[in-house]
């Protein structure tokens, strides 16, 4: 009986301590807006990005004179954003590359899309690769042109092939913001660490959070899973 | 490089000039060839697999780009001109300019040949001077044709037959037709209902492609090229990868085509098609054309042993 109690006791109090005392519950809504928020613009950013870098590369594959710097830029871009910690990036944007900027939530959003454009790139080339170069042929010796082809013809086809990836980048990166807290932006994580500093209960909070980047994915997981299954019905037409 | 002396042709509707292709460097896939191609012609082009067919065909309307020669389609240019296939250009030169100062040929036609014959134009036409890549330019300004034109009137039809999987089969059809505005909408619909009834396949327009069947798929991909009204077909073997007892139907398709007038190169393994619709056969074999004339001259005939020894294996 005893132990039930304490067991009870413990949840009530850490229940009460991290969402209700002082309002705490505020702070994680806050928590949760900048979240979502950071991570849906920085997959938009990130999918501008990719997209261009993805064509750029693509031009560039089929003929190797054209778009020859740009090709060079794209490929040094995606090496460093690959090959260093997505912290150190953040880091380096907030500290070095936007000093002067007043809005941390700006320059997290500007650092993860950057982060996430070069692995997007990726996914977009893949798709475009993975459409049969038949397709490309059969489109320009109808007398299309090259741009004709590629937007009505092997993009669409592309585009059905990487949309869950895409949506896939977007969960990774809603789990990536909980460093944004190295900015002082009020994400979850940075919430949950407030009020542990308040009241010195660190299990309730990080549980708490852990549960509702859980939570957020499952729904997100939910809707990929979905769009899959469509696209799927689609290719059995 | 061979005699050919003002490039452009006449009567053919598709003229290749000195076309060479590798595309490994050093190996050529083609090897220097020659070749007119005139309205209402049906040409089987044959020989042994590796031997450049489908190359030979995909240079046709440039899916692969000439390394060195021409094609001409309707005397006009689809490729970018080779200078040593215009004397004018060679003359221009600074290697012929050397050359001539030299003073050890006596005509200017010695040096062209000269030249022509040892390969001697530099790769970097900057090297040759401007007057050089002026004749050039010019050679181009006044024979080139936007490869997209051309190809509207040169239809293809693949192995693979390449049909669009996200589109039905009547948008198949009418797709390249409207959205180049050759046709509106109502005209292609209508057009293509009338090709889809020619081949008995009209309850299939709303169908996609991934419900028929090969032999289904290969008529509606012969139907698509048909739909932009080309002046030439080409087939790279468009009955390779069909099940045997879907090949008669398409053969059937393409007899039809035949019989209609239309010019068309056919790269096959099929000796009977070739032998009973084709009016002119070429024999490819190691990149070049190593025989050319009627069906019954070339399997009746064969001059060369490759050719003997090809025929004994596939006939």
């Amino acid at each position: 009986m005893n132990i039930i109690n304490g067991i009870s006791r413990f949840f009530v109090n850490g229940f009460k301590t991290t969402f209700i005392d002082e309002n705490r519950y505020e702070l994680f809504l806050k928590g949760i807006g900048n979240t979502i928020l950071t991570a849906l613009f920085a997959t938009l950013v990130g999918i501008a990005i990719g997209a261009l870098i993805a064509v750029i590369k693509t031009i560039h594959k089929q003929n190797g004179r054209k778009l020859r710097i740009l090709n060079a830029i794209a490929e040094a871009y995606t090496t460093i954003i690959r090959g260093t910690p997505v912290v150190v990036q953040l880091l380096i944007m907030y500290n070095i590359i936007f000093r002067w900027s007043t809005h941390p939530v700006l320059v997290g959003i500007a650092a993860f899309g950057i982060n996430s454009g070069a692995y997007v790139s990726e996914i977009i080339r893949a798709g475009i690769n993975a459409v049969d170069i038949g397709q490309t042929e059969a489109g320009r010796s109808l007398g299309l042109s090259g741009s004709t082809t590629m937007s009505k013809i092997v993009i669409p086809q592309a585009v059905k092939n990487v949309l869950p990836a895409i949506g896939n980048e977007f969960i990774s990166l809603l789990k990536e913001t909980s460093i944004i807290g190295y900015l002082g932006v009020l994400d979850i994580t940075k919430a949950a660490e407030r009020i542990i500093s308040r009241t010195a209960n660190v299990y309730f909070p990080y549980i708490s959070i852990a549960l509702m980047y859980l939570a957020m994915v499952l729904v997100m997981n939910y809707f990929v899973k979905k769009l899959e299954r469509r696209l799927a019905k689609s290719d059995r037409n | 490089m061979t005699e050919t002396e003002n490039a452009m042709p006449c009567d053919a509707i598709i003229s290749v000039r000195g076309l060479y292709k590798s595309f490994v460097k050093g190996k050529m896939v083609l090897n220097g060839i020659n070749c007119d191609i005139k309205k209402g012609e049906q040409i089987a082009v044959i020989g042994p697999s590796g031997g450049g067919k489908s190359t030979f065909l995909r240079c046709l309307n440039t899916l692969e780009s000439p390394t060195y020669g021409e094609i001409w389609f309707e005397n006009k240019l689809l490729t970018a001109p080779d200078p040593y296939l215009h004397s004018e250009v060679i003359t221009a030169s600074k290697t012929f300019g050397d050359i001539m100062a030299s003073g050890r040929f006596r005509s200017n036609d010695d040096i062209i040949a000269e030249i022509r014959a040892k390969d001697l134009l530099k790769e970097s036409g900057r090297k040759e001077g401007k007057a050089y890549t002026e004749a050039l330019k010019k050679v181009e300004a006044e024979n080139r044709q936007s490869i997209d034109l051309a190809r509207q009137r040169i239809g293809m039809v693949f192995q693979h037959f390449n049909l669009f999987p996200h589109f039905n089969v009547l948008k198949n059809i009418m797709f390249a037709p409207t959205e180049l505005k050759i046709q509106t909408p109502e005209e292609a619909k209508e057009n293509a209902m009338a090709l889809l009834r020619r081949i008995g396949l009209e309850e299939k327009a709303d169908a996609f492609p991934s419900q028929l069947s090969g032999g289904q798929k290969q008529r509606i991909a012969i139907v698509r090229a048909l739909a932009m009204n080309p002046d030439v077909m080409l087939f790279d073997e468009p009955t390779s990868a069909l099940d045997p007892e879907m090949v008669g139907e398409v053969l059937e398709v393409m007899k039809n085509l035949a019989e209609q007038g239309m010019t068309m190169v056919v790269v096959t393994h099929e000796m009977g098609f070739a032998r009973e619709v084709a009016n002119r056969a070429i024999f490819l074999d190691e990149g070049v054309i190593a025989e050319d004339g009627a069906p019954a001259d070339v399997f009746g005939n064969p001059k060369s042993e490759r050719l003997r020894s090809f025929l004994a294996k596939v006939l």
